[in-house]
């Protein structure tokens, strides 16, 4: 991955924060309109409007730290720490390895009593494997 | 690790704010430095002692039995 400058990640940022907002708009009009998913509008209703608040609270940040220099650089130490970025990767070890665990003994635990949650939880075991290898390669760029 | 930073630094009259920002690092790492609760790594280490016009070896004291 090309190295790229704080101001830079901080544009990206808020290029995403946008999307996310949009991304909710326009999940949130779909399930609406969409008269099957009428049961689960409570659920995706405060699914997505988390995300799209959450998103415009973040937006409102960077955009105040992209406004404020000493702010950006404040922020910049912060986030390229190396004692800070070392704390994060081993809570990200730790976290991978725990939820790994968690699930897989969860997974058998499961398997004496019901076997479609069984095989629900070896679905999230896989994805969550997935997800913890692809966010770590992303990590091991970035850093 | 132990390290020698507190008494320079105390030497030359610096806070901690004042060495993190010459290093490019946050108070707290300079502190668990201090402390020993953290071990730099070779870049900073390096600039560290550069700032002192010292040798690395000269300000981090390395202990062979320490672990890695």
């Amino acid at each position: 991955m090309k190295k790229i400058s704080f101001e830079q990640r901080l544009n990206l940022r808020l290029y995403m924060n946008i999307g996310c907002m949009i991304v909710a708009i326009i999940l949130f009009t779909f399930v609406l309109l969409n008269k099957e998913f009428a049961y689960l509008i409570p659920m995706y209703s405060g699914a997505l409007s988390g995300l799209f608040f959450a998103s415009l609270a973040l937006f409102f940040r960077n955009r105040k730290l992209r406004k404020n220099p000493n702010k950006m650089k404040e922020k910049e130490l912060l986030e390229t720490d190396e004692r800070n970025i070392f704390i994060t990767r081993v809570s990200y070890t730790i976290f991978s390895y725990v939820s790994i665990e968690i699930l897989f003994i969860a997974m058998l635990i499961s398997g004496f009593f019901s076997i479609t949650i069984f095989y629900t939880l070896l679905t999230l075991l896989c994805v969550d494997i997935v997800f913890i290898f692809f966010i770590r390669h992303m990590v091991e760029k970035m850093y | 690790m132990k390290t020698r930073i507190a008494e320079l630094r105390r030497h030359n009259k610096l806070s901690q704010e004042e060495l993190a920002k010459a290093v490019g690092v946050t108070r707290q790492t300079i502190t668990s430095l201090e402390v020993g609760k953290y071990t730099a790594s070779l870049v900073l280490a390096y600039k560290i002692a550069q700032y002192f016009s010292l040798a690395i070896e000269d300000v981090f004291l390395f202990d062979e039995e320490e672990k890695i």
